[in-house]
């Protein structure tokens, strides 16, 4: 309890509140505005992040996180258009309360939603983090490998497109990361004679280009160079407050979602968009005015809004106590600790106690913010709709190009970041998932050097993997998620 | 002869390119191999199961019509333009200085993406440069390339 109040005291701190209310300014403006998403903004924030204090940065990140989560469903409730994926099912109530005249009232709701389903995630992942850290000190480098395999299969088989499309993603990503330095004995490889890949590829060339850039090259196709009107969409912001008899609808609506939204948060893989429409599905099922869903459902728009926002922090704990991301923006906050030399796992607990109190204080302190700024910036963020892409996206590919540029003082690395885009625009054309692309890039040094280190110790012997439990149920659920979609999508096929 | 569908080049191309990789592998490391599973393992293991996926996916596209992508009607010079408007843009970086090469980019790229106000696009390419390089280098104390100015 001493080493939180201790957090409580950094945190607080005019720099670290100052950059996190730009965070979550900056995350629900950008998730506000369709065709920009979360983890373009994290991607985007991530060299500014370098040059700040550790907890200052990763603050900032947490606040364009919880921020661009919850700014999808502005426009999914003004314009009907989300923002952000999981912003989908608040669309189909919120816009319909819209028609109605009552979008006030909608945003409202959608923002108490958003803060009590963060606010409950935070507090799972203060209570749950620290226990599974302790389970997770069991583990060595057969341990590390299995749930390395075991986040990369989720990822790649849950993505969207077809599976064998995410695992060649994932696999890409993982042989990516093996350019460059080998992590054990130092010898280059992969680099095709070339200096200035002798250090591997920068990570967040590799971010900003897939997600970013290739997002810019969809817009110059899709635009091809004609002129483009302006958004002009009208915005009331009006529709009233929220009475005790809807109060009386939507909290059980929202306690019912945020733990479906924490424990989906907290399994890698399946992410925020999935508990949106998980948690709408089940407010109708158990709803006794179902013949509201789809006409301006409080409880429809609660549900969705609490457990797209319960994923944020829930997400945090196999990121913090295994060092596995389970989803994109977590892969991303993954780079940004080990920029500031924190490296999530159970080693974090021990050696950054004062960082990882803190680190939890942060996100409590953040969903307040976030309820505040919320309130009051509310006007600001709907005009953030009116901005055109075609303005808005030259001065993000500005922003990449300063951002990685900074970020390792190379020119070289802005070419990587447009070799990325390339990919990543080709990926998105032909129905390729990113997520697993970026997550095994991330997870290839740990999945190496878990497998290596396994067969030095075990002097060769593959069995190793047989004899750890933890390991053998770890690549043994690997092999069965694989297994069962691959039995659907055939069953699919033949049907 | 049926016409072959873009899904199935895809898939044969990255049949041929990860099977090439995995071939190769072995000759891009730098040193004697030392260890039973040593620097190329991953590499090569990696670059067979693209290879093995990638003939599953030229498998799966010779079952299905072969329909073209509803994008391959969509033209590709935008993003050949953009692609070698930030390659000049990288070039002209160090020659003209941060501010001078950012505003013609931002130019070009606000041209590129539809936008036709010039009552919009030059406000843009005048604060955005100047922001940046304020925010850069007065806020972080990074430098930004200077030009032949500095």
């Amino acid at each position: 309890m001493e080493l939180i109040f201790q957090g409580l005291g950094a945190v607080l701190q005019f720099e670290n509140l100052a950059v996190m209310a730009i965070g979550l300014v900056v995350g629900i403006v950008i998730g506000a505005i369709p065709g920009l998403n979360v983890p373009l903004a994290v991607a985007i924030s991530l060299p500014i992040t370098f040059h700040l204090q550790p907890l200052a940065g990763i603050s900032m990140l947490i606040g364009i996180y919880k921020g661009g989560t919850y700014g999808g469903s502005i426009s999914a409730i003004l314009i009907n258009v989300p923002g952000t994926p999981a912003a989908g099912a608040t669309a189909i109530d919120g816009y319909a309360l819209t028609k109605q005249g009552k979008a006030g009232k909608a945003l409202k709701l959608s923002l108490y939603a958003s803060v009590l389903g963060g606010l409950a995630s935070d507090l799972a992942l203060i209570l749950l983090a620290v226990p599974v850290a302790a389970l997770a000190l069991k583990i060595g480098p057969a341990e590390n490998f299995a749930l390395g395999m075991l986040a990369l299969a989720l990822i790649g088989v849950l993505s969207e497109g077809n599976m064998v499309k995410g695992l060649i993603a994932g696999a890409l990503g993982v042989l990516l990361s093996t350019v460059g330095l080998d992590p054990l004995n130092g010898q280059t490889r992969l680099t095709f004679g070339s200096l200035e890949l002798s250090g591997g590829f920068q990570f967040i060339s590799l971010i900003i280009g897939v997600f970013a850039i290739a997002e810019a090259m969809v817009l110059a196709q899709d635009t091809a160079g004609r002129a483009v009107a302006s958004i002009k969409a009208k915005m009331p912001p009006s529709g009233g407050g929220i009475s005790r008899e809807e109060w009386r609808l939507s909290l059980p609506a929202m306690l019912r979602a945020a733990p479906v939204g924490i424990v989906i948060g907290a399994i890698p893989g399946l992410g925020s968009a999935i508990s949106a429409f998980v948690n709408y599905g089940l407010a109708r099922n158990f709803s006794k005015r179902r013949e509201e869903f789809g006409n301006g459902s409080i409880e429809g728009i609660s549900a969705a809004e609490c457990g797209n926002n319960a994923v944020c922090s829930s997400t945090f704990i196999p990121l913090l106590t295994l060092g596995i991301p389970g989803d994109t923006i977590t892969a991303i906050m993954l780079g940004a600790f080990m920029v500031h030399g924190l490296v999530p796992g159970p080693a974090l607990f021990s050696e950054h106690a004062d960082f990882v109190t803190a680190f939890f204080a942060a996100m409590v302190v953040c969903s307040i913010l976030h309820l505040l700024i919320g309130r009051i910036g509310l006007p600001l963020f709907i005009q953030a709709i009116r901005i055109p892409n075609q303005l808005l996206f030259p001065i993000v590919v500005v922003l990449c190009a300063t951002g990685v540029y900074v970020s390792s003082n190379s020119y070289f690395d802005i070419y990587v970041m447009l070799g990325f885009g390339l990919l990543g625009f080709g990926m998105k054309k032909f129905g390729f998932p990113v997520a697993p692309l970026l997550i095994g890039f991330i997870l290839g040094p740990i999945i190496e050097v878990g497998l290596r280190q396994s067969i030095i110790m075990s002097r060769g012997n593959l069995d190793i993997f047989l004899q750890r439990p933890i390991a053998l149920v770890c690549l043994a659920l690997a092999a069965a998620v694989i297994g069962w979609v691959w039995a659907r999508s055939s069953k699919g096929r033949v049907a | 002869m049926r016409k072959l569908g873009s899904e199935t080049w895809l898939a044969a191309t990255l049949f041929a390119a990860s099977a090439i990789l995995a071939a190769f592998a072995p000759s891009q490391v730098t040193g004697e191999p030392s260890q039973v599973v040593g620097p190329a393992t991953l590499p090569v293991t990696l670059a067979l199961a693209i290879a093995a996926l990638s003939f599953l996916m030229l498998l799966g596209s010779l079952r299905k019509a072969a329909a073209p992508l509803a994008s391959d009607r969509k033209p590709l010079w935008p993003v050949m333009v953009f692609s070698v408007g930030l390659a000049l843009y990288v070039i002209l970086l160090p020659v003209l200085g941060f501010s001078l090469s950012t505003a013609i980019f931002l130019v070009g790229l606000c041209l590129l993406f539809g936008e036709r106000r010039w009552r919009a696009i030059l406000p843009i390419a005048v604060l955005i440069p100047l922001g940046l390089l304020m925010f850069f280098e007065r806020f972080m104390i990074i430098l930004l390339p200077g030009g032949p100015w500095s």
